[in-house]
């Protein structure tokens, strides 16, 4: 009898956590060796420090103004030039990283997971409650979502804190499919029913065992998922709906550098340089998030 | 098949309703009072805010108001503009053209671009070009629209003198905005197709297919491609959406008189009944573009058109 456990023992050698495809270290170790996805996570993370410690490390506020300034072009003591009122526009883009990245990241977060919860509430019990949620999310999916995002910050009006609600219920219809459709391939798996069968309560069931399960897939949802948020978020407020002049958020400067566009140019050339390389880094993590979770490449 | 058409269609109707009820509470809760827009501040009389009150029919309750907006929607009444007291129904039969051209052309230009584009790069895979397009399409996908938009102007209007950067009643005027309009989802599509032909083209059919001796160009294009089109088909209907908001966009940013600068410019102003036909237009343009893009599923899957007839067709059980 003790023979054969010591067998078994050694016949499954024991693996480190990073070999373990689909866990925490495995997909860090893999988008460490991936060098666009790096590059990515550098110039999001340096930008974000980098934009809480602008007033520290530039000589100009975000919000100083000096009218003998005005519309100045590029140059050696102002690289980003000046904006209409004269305030210096290198510092005013990187205190505006502030938001656009926050924005991305926290209407994702709670788009995701109330999107999550409804699509594993919805594919869990099935029937009446399924239908119900699914006509739902069909009227709120019926029309593009840049259109939804607007309609809700009209409505709520502008806002930082609005423009986050909006933007996450925007993203809502999106993950709840998607983990619905998840929820239903693991719904008839051998440990949901066991989980039934010892009376396990409903919700613990399904955020113990259904949520934990069905998840892969949407984590590279969620990734695409902030850099479309923060792409709907600069939107809005190019339009004018969403954070207002003067926070100096980069759809906002967009916005008001349109005006100017005729004769100054830099004023429009840099904000939305900067929300492309931002979008561009978090589809680059998100590429790489999807490699390292291709079912096909575990072995 | 002309079964499920019609199921479809008639399954639009209830969320169409659905949406124009969404759409009206929303707006019903947006601050600002559209009679003081109308009216103006500080010249308007207490009586006269009552009257044109009245007349809008901003007074009654919220049932009531609902229940005469459904009501005109049975008769395709979408009401008067607040703002410029034009009807709006036939207000939007005049803007949604011109919203149709951007996006239909844009739509256009993907499918005769991107796609051989994305072939072409994946039946070249690993070389120097198809490097280089890799990277270009990359920064385009990530590009906002409207930024390229203003780029554009800046390049063809201010410096080259070229292309007119406000709608105009030349073809020459939407030239820019249909590509500031498609680049981002053209890029997409692209990358889609090639890296859905490349997962296709090592499959086993393939292989067997080349060894039976078809020339390579019947290997790819009538074994591959059909076999690497849904997913094609997926994005592009995902991204189709987007496309479709972002024309909104593209309408404030080049001033063209269609459907999403008409709307936008009415929730600045409060113009509900403008809100709400121009919403109603979106969502059943999309959900017929949506019934649209799963024909064509159907269309290029035979597996698909199976589980759509097959509510018909039962054999019988002997």
């Amino acid at each position: 009898m003790s023979e054969t456990k010591k067998n078994l023992n050694e016949n499954q050698p024991r693996r480190s956590k990073s070999e373990k495809p689909g866990s925490l270290p495995y997909i860090w170790n893999y988008i460490k060796h991936n060098k666009s996805a790096m590059a990515g996570l550098f110039f999001l993370v340096g930008l974000f420090i980098i934009s809480f410690l602008t007033p520290y490390i530039f000589k100009y506020n975000y919000r100083q103004v000096d009218v003998f300034l005005q519309y100045l072009k590029p140059c050696a003591a102002h690289p980003f030039g000046c904006d209409e009122v004269g305030r210096d526009l290198l510092v005013r883009v990187l205190y505006g990283a502030k938001y656009t990245l926050s924005i991305g990241l926290i209407a994702t977060a709670g788009g995701g997971l109330t999107g999550i919860l409804l699509g594993a509430i919805s594919g869990y019990f099935g029937g009446k409650v399924d239908s119900i949620i699914m006509r739902c999310l069909d009227v709120f999916q019926s029309f593009p979502t840049i259109l939804l995002a607007i309609a809700i910050s009209a409505a709520l009006g502008p806002g930082y804190w609005k423009l986050i609600l909006a933007c996450g219920i925007a993203g809502i219809p999106g993950y709840a499919r998607m983990m619905r459709a998840n929820t239903l391939t693991i719904r008839s798996s051998e440990y949901i029913e066991a989980a039934t069968s010892i009376n396990c309560p409903t919700p613990k069931i399904i955020l113990k065992h259904v949520i934990p399960n069905a998840i892969s897939p949407m984590i590279v949802l969620l990734s695409m998922g902030v850099a479309n948020a923060a792409l709907v978020a600069s939107s809005l407020s190019f339009l004018g709906f969403g954070v207002v002049p003067p926070t100096p958020e980069w759809g906002v400067l967009l916005s008001s550098g349109r005006s100017y566009i005729l004769q100054y140019p830099h004023m429009v050339v840099f904000p939305g340089l900067f929300i492309m390389l931002t979008v561009l880094s978090f589809n680059l993590i998100g590429d790489a998030l999807r490699d390292a979770l291709d079912p096909k490449l575990r072995n | 098949m002309i079964r499920y058409i019609a199921k479809r269609l008639l399954q639009m109707i209830p969320v169409l309703i659905s949406v124009a009820i969404l759409i009206f509470t929303i707006m019903y809760f947006v601050p600002g009072d559209p009679v003081q827009i109308i009216l103006g501040d500080y010249f308007a009389s207490p009586e006269q805010i009552a009257e044109t009150r009245a007349r809008l029919g901003l007074d009654k309750s919220f049932w009531e108001q609902l229940g005469t907006f459904l009501l005109g929607l049975t008769h395709l009444d979408f009401g008067k503009s607040y703002i410029y007291g034009n009807e709006v129904g036939p207000e939007l039969l005049y803007r949604f053209p011109k919203t149709l051209a951007l996006a239909g052309s844009s739509l256009v230009l993907i499918i005769i671009i991107g796609i051989p584009l994305g072939i072409w790069c994946a039946l070249n895979a690993g070389k120097l070009i198809d490097r280089a397009l890799m990277v270009v399409t990359l920064l385009l996908n990530s590009m906002p629209s409207f930024w390229l938009g203003l780029l554009l102007i800046i390049l063809f209007t201010t410096e080259l003198k070229l292309l007119p950067s406000t709608y105009t009643n030349s073809p020459k005027s939407f030239i820019m905005p249909v590509i500031a309009c498609s680049a981002s989802v053209l890029a997409a599509v692209s990358r889609q197709t090639r890296s859905s032909m490349l997962e296709v083209i090592r499959s086993d059919y393939v292989t067997t297919a080349r060894s039976k001796g078809l020339s390579e160009n019947a290997v790819i294009y009538k074994h591959v491609l059909p076999n690497a089109l849904v997913p094609i088909i997926t994005v592009c209907g995902t991204r189709l959406g987007v496309m479709i908001g972002g024309s909104t966009v593209i309408e404030a940013v080049f001033s063209i008189p269609g459907i999403g600068q008409y709307m936008v410019n009415a929730i600045n102003s409060r113009d509900y009944p403008v809100v709400r036909g121009s919403i109603l237009t979106v969502a059943l343009t999309f959900s017929i573009i949506m019934l649209v893009m799963d024909l064509i599923y159907a269309f290029v899957d035979p597996r698909i058109k199976a589980q759509y007839a097959r509510a018909k067709k039962r054999p019988d059980k002997a």
